[in-house]
């Protein structure tokens, strides 16, 4: 399946800003799953200063920083991607939870650090209590993640205003409600409280559903979802807890990390500016099947 | 503090603990060779003489202001740091085991870091467990991969050792990020060695200097360019931090500029310091920040003391900042059982100074295990955190920390306790036995860790952990080390290096620093306005009870609440009115000024002298003592004082200060400040100037300490204009508004400016527009009356109007770009936009 993806932020500040530092972490990735053929970040105003460099977790970050004065900043990311074909694995070819789970087992470094505590998902008690009727003995671990999955669809509720970018997964909790960034930390710390390596995906979504199927939640603007550790052979495997599913062909993936402070689309610090107003717009469209 | 001189440190009465090891005394109760000449010195030393030198070193540590702060004390921020009297000694062979330990525990754990920024093999090839690095919460993923000049994350280092009854020193604590205390260890050293001079020779303790040489001579090694003079800065998170004075006396002693987070600003990926005469490029940064703090972008959001865009300038290479940022990932205690074989697989050798016994938890199956053995439990990630003694819990907390461990295993290390050995310590007049915790300093150097030879030796309260950074009522003691050759003499005053260039003037003086100056200068005004107002109002008092007083004071009344007193209340007399302006913290007009004197004056404590930081010190302190119940003449002789304090900083100003930029600010301030305030005062005592008594007359007069000037020219005739003249339009009376004025114009003809341009600044045509306004007023307009005569409060009230629009201007022109700090701009994310 191919898509043309084009995702405009544009900032309007109310006073002008004297400078802007920007990282933007907007351009998908090529893996296993797919190949990403076109990818063109515009800012405008011009900045100074633009890299365009890999992060950490292998992410492409554009980095730029705008010096001169000015009183709005539209970010505009175009790209292409070709999202494979693929069969989503079944639960039950998966190991044991336990096999995974154990403390003083040594796992890859980049498996073993998404089984720790992160920026915006802290361990507690109530995340173990999420996760753990899910967790039988001997279980196979995507049986128990897709329950988990299931569990935090079917009892939060899908809201746009319940909460915002810096709502603490705590209050997540307590509220059962938020959007697709909430239940993915949500079912991170679920997941990590038992033990089992759990990363953070940010993407985008198909917007326009083909004929026939339902049209996603979470679509026309960034999407976010998670992936599970489910040992060596399968490695990590997209879960989505906003639509209760396998992510497939319809899922494009931009940036992952331990949440979503690790790869947060946009991220701008700026001195001045006054009130801010900003606008996102994303426009997935299928370009070839 | 205490009556009568207690006698002189007594160590022939000293007993120590049986069964501790003691750092004086043998188990047998002989003296330890290495500090035989010390307790001989002691004894031997004139008990009024040791007081006179001990009195003398507190004040010295008083007046430096090497105190330290911790946060949240209501005590106020300033607590002395207490200093020991007695030293540790340590003997030449002793410590050479130590030096040669920690330089090679340096080299081992700047191999460590360069790995787990690196290619990480240590973790692949499972030396070390992976959630001792990247569980971290501070090891930080930006910083992987990247960069730093000769691959050395650690360019200083320091690490706390404790001694067990065994007589081995352990190490409990590494400091790799930014190591606190080195400048305390010399403010010890100096403070010392001038109370024990003969003591100090004759045990031939190794001096520091040479070490603070290095120190130097690392940083500016360091720098990615301008290699013939760089530019180093210190980088501070402000005065609030608890070693913030700490950080400015070593920036002073290492020459070099002390600055905020917001004094920095990235452009192009460099980094350059905010002056007044524009951007000046900064080369190598000493940080005194925690690594998450340092930029806001790339690190912790909500950091507002860091740097934006800090990460991507040494990204670039373009500064380099010392610790590296991310080498705080190694002081975890989660890595002391591991050092070991780390030291053997990355320099081949094994530890020659061993780590506390320590387990990190997060690999058990059962951590609650541990909670049986003779351990403390300390944070994995943090030295700030308390450790737990689990046998100091009851049945409900030690099933809460249970849960805990349960939960967050990796969080927590188990460490074996350690019998700290013990010092003699001198305490009210006895010598007491207190634990030790020794902590040693290294820097880098072209060939290998150099360890000062000395420290700063802790002594903690028994029970306390030693490995808190500076825990609340723990003292110091300086630490000699015998030389084992000859003691060299080197000071720091005078580097051996190329000869530097002549400059005159300050044009590098931080923005910051300047608005701190120009708003100290104001406040040392205001208050030493506000003082001579309450002493003349003081003074005119003569019996509580009479009619006399209280027509004398109501022109004072009206000043007051002209100033932004609160009227008299009902059932208050005015007397009583009066002393709670001295004395009430909250609705008094004196006591909000030391706030803001305090938070001006410690931001400037490296830039201004000694003598003048001293004056500054004593008037918080004068201001400190306007507390409690007072009668009128206790206030008054309290006034005066403060009046004194006043007077010493003006003076201070006058003499002692270089004719720069600094200068000009403070000034500024003062002129400005003391012009505005007369205005204030002539317009709300005389109002329009329709109904003057004789009584506002004397009032103004003696509020603008003029009444001598008056007489010498007037005699005893009191009328409106020529006391005008006086207080407005005299450009030879210092207490004029006319004399403010006139220097104004001086000063801001003199502000640094980039270019001067053809037109005169704003500053210089408000600062011109007062002048005229000051200069055209005839005072004997307002005597006579009449519908097209001047009205008196209009012109003072138009005058306050200019003179705050100019000081507007300045602090616009030149100081508010170091105001605002970095905004999160937005994040767009998050199901439907």
């Amino acid at each position: 399946m191919k898509y043309r993806v084009k995702h405009v932020t544009s900032y309007r500040y109310e006073e002008p800003v004297a400078l802007s530092h920007n990282a933007a972490r907007l351009v998908p990735r090529t893996d296993t799953r797919q190949v990403v053929t076109r990818a063109v970040l515009s800012v405008e105003p011009e900045p100074a200063v633009m890299h365009r460099y890999g992060d950490y977790f292998g992410n492409t970050v554009d980095a730029f920083v705008l010096q001169l004065p000015h009183s709005a900043l539209t970010i505009t990311s175009t790209s292409e991607i070709d999202v494979l074909p693929r069969t989503a694995p079944e639960g039950r070819q998966s190991p044991a939870w336990e096999t995974l789970a154990a403390r003083d087992l040594w796992l890859p470094t980049d498996v073993a650090e998404h089984r720790f505590e992160s920026p915006m998902v802290p361990s507690a008690p109530e995340l173990y209590a999420l996760a753990a009727p899910a967790f039988t003995p001997m279980r196979p671990i995507l049986e128990a993640a897709l329950e988990v999955n299931h569990t935090i669809n079917t009892t939060f509720a899908y809201d746009p205003t319940a909460t915002t970018i810096a709502t603490p997964v705590m209050e997540v909790l307590a509220k059962r409600r938020g959007v697709c960034q909430d239940f993915s930390h949500v079912m991170i710390g679920a997941l990590r409280s038992v033990g089992i390596p759990a990363r953070y995906v940010s993407g985008y979504l198909e917007t326009i559903p083909p004929p026939g199927q339902i049209r996603m939640v979470g679509a026309d603007a960034s999407h976010a979802w998670v992936q599970v550790y489910c040992g060596h052979e399968l490695g990590f495997v997209d879960v989505d807890p906003t639509n209760d599913c396998i992510p497939g062909e319809r899922h494009i993936t931009v940036a992952y990390g331990r949440d979503f402070s690790d790869v947060s689309p946009v991220k701008g610090m700026i001195l001045g500016g006054g009130r801010t107003h900003v606008k996102v717009g994303v426009d997935v469209e299928r370009i070839s099947p | 503090m205490s009556s009568g001189p207690p006698p002189a440190p007594a160590i022939a009465h000293y007993r120590p603990t049986p069964g501790v090891y003691d750092e004086c005394f043998l188990d047998d109760g002989s003296i330890r060779p290495a500090y035989e000449t010390l307790v001989r010195g002691l004894e031997g030393m004139d008990s009024r003489l040791f007081h006179r030198r001990w009195e003398e070193g507190l004040r010295a540590i008083r007046e430096n202001g090497l105190t330290f702060n911790v946060h949240g004390d209501e005590r106020g921020m300033d607590r002395p740091f207490q200093l020991d009297p007695i030293p540790f000694v340590l003997g030449a062979a002793e410590w050479d085991e130590i030096a040669r330990g920690i330089s090679q525990r340096a080299r081992v754990i700047n191999g460590l870091l360069a790995d787990a920024y690196g290619s990480r093999s240590l973790l692949q090839r499972r030396l070390i467990p992976n959630g001792v690095i990247v569980g971290h919460p501070n090891f930080l993923r930006p910083c992987v991969g990247f960069p730093v000049p000769a691959n050395a994350r650690l360019q200083f280092y320091a690490a706390d050792l404790v001694r067990g009854p065994d007589g081995k020193f352990r190490v409990v604590a590494d400091h790799t990020q930014t190591p606190p205390g080195a400048g305390f260890a010399l403010e010890n050293r100096i403070v010392i060695s001038r109370m024990l001079p003969e003591t100090f020779r004759a045990v031939r303790a190794e001096r520091l200097a040479s070490f603070f040489m290095r120190m130097r001579s690392t940083l500016l090694d360091l720098a990615p360019r301008h290699r013939d003079n760089p530019r180093v800065v210190l980088l501070t998170p402000g005065s609030l931090s608890e070693t913030y004075l700490e950080q400015a006396y070593l920036a002073q002693y290492l020459g070099i500029t002390l600055a905020q987070g917001d004094d920095l600003t990235v452009r192009d990926d460099r980094v350059y310091l905010k002056t007044l005469g524009g951007l000046e490029p900064v080369d190598v940064i000493l940080r005194r920040l925690a690594d998450d703090f340092c930029d806001p972008l790339e690190l912790r959001n909500e950091s507002t003391i860091g740097t934006l865009g800090l990460l991507g300038a040494a990204r670039a290479g373009q500064v380099t900042i010392a610790n590296a940022l991310g080498s705080g990932v190694a002081e975890s205690a989660a890595l002391l059982p591991y050092l070991d074989e780390l030291a053997d697989e990355l320099i081949g050798e094994r530890l020659l100074l061993a780590s506390a016994e320590c387990r990190w938890l997060g690999e058990m199956a059962d951590p609650r295990s541990v909670l049986g053995d003779d351990v403390i439990l300390r944070s994995a990630y943090s030295h700030r955190a308390s450790p737990i003694d689990p046998k100091t819990l009851d049945d409900a907390a030690l099933r809460a920390f249970e849960a805990e461990l349960m939960a967050r295993p990796h969080a927590y290390v188990a460490q074996k306790k350690i019998q700290p050995s013990t010092v003699p310590v001198w305490q009210d007049g006895t010598v007491t036995a207190r634990p030790l915790t020794l902590r040693v300093f290294a820097v880098r150097s072209p060939n290998g860790y150099v360890v000062m030879p000395g420290g700063l030796a802790r002594v903690a309260p028994i029970g306390t952990n030693p490995t808190r950074a500076f825990a609340e009522k723990s003292g110091s003691k300086d630490a000699w080390v015998v030389a084992s050759g000859a003691v060299s003499e080197v000071s720091l005053l005078r580097p051996a290096e190329a000869p530097l260039t002549l400059r005159r003037g300050g044009i590098d003086l931080p923005s910051r620093i300047a608005d701190h100056l120009f708003w100290l200068g104001r406040y040392a005004s205001r208050t030493e306005d506000i003082a001579r107002m309450l002493r003349a109002a003081l003074q005119c008092i003569v019996d509580d009870t009479d009619d006399e007083t209280d027509r004398a004071l109501a022109p004072f009344v009206r000043m007051l609440t002209g100033l932004g007193a609160s009227p008299v209340p009902e059932n208050t007399t005015v007397i009583a009115w009066l002393l709670g302006q001295i004395t009430d913290p909250t609705s008094g007009l004196l006591r909000p000024l030391r706030e803001a004197l305090r938070r001006n004056g410690s931001s400037v404590r490296d830039r201004i002298s000694s003598d003048t930081w001293r004056v500054l010190l004593g008037l918080d302190e004068k201001l400190s003592h306007t507390t409690g119940e007072i009668d009128a003449n206790e206030a008054l002789s309290r006034v005066n004082d403060l009046v004194l304090a006043c007077s010493a900083l003006a003076g201070m100003g006058l003499e002692n200060m270089t004719r720069g930029p600094g200068y000009l600010f403070f000034d500024l301030g003062r002129r400005v400040e003391r012009a505005v305030f007369t205005a204030d005062v002539v317009r709300a005592t005389l109002g329009d100037a329709s109904n003057v008594t004789r009584e506002d007359l004397e009032a103004l007069l003696r509020v603008a300490d003029s009444v001598i000037t008056y007489r010498s020219r007037y005699l005893t005739t009191i009328q409106l204009a020529p006391v005008l003249d006086l207080l407005v339009t005299d450009t030879t009376n210092p207490r004029a508004i006319a004399f403010q004025v006139v220097r104004v114009n001086q000063h801001v003809t003199e502000l640094p400016q980039e270019s001067r341009g053809a037109l005169p600044t704003d500053a210089e045509r408000l600062a011109m527009r007062v002048l005229a306004q000051v200069t055209l007023t005839d005072p004997r307009e307002f005597a006579r009356s009449g519908e097209d005569a001047p009205k008196l409060d209009e012109v003072m009230k138009s005058i306050v109007v200019n003179l705050e629009a100019l000081s507007d201007s300045i602090v616009t022109a030149y100081l508010t770009h170091a105001l605002p700090s970095p905004a999160l701009a937005s994040e767009s994310f998050g199901g439907d936009a």
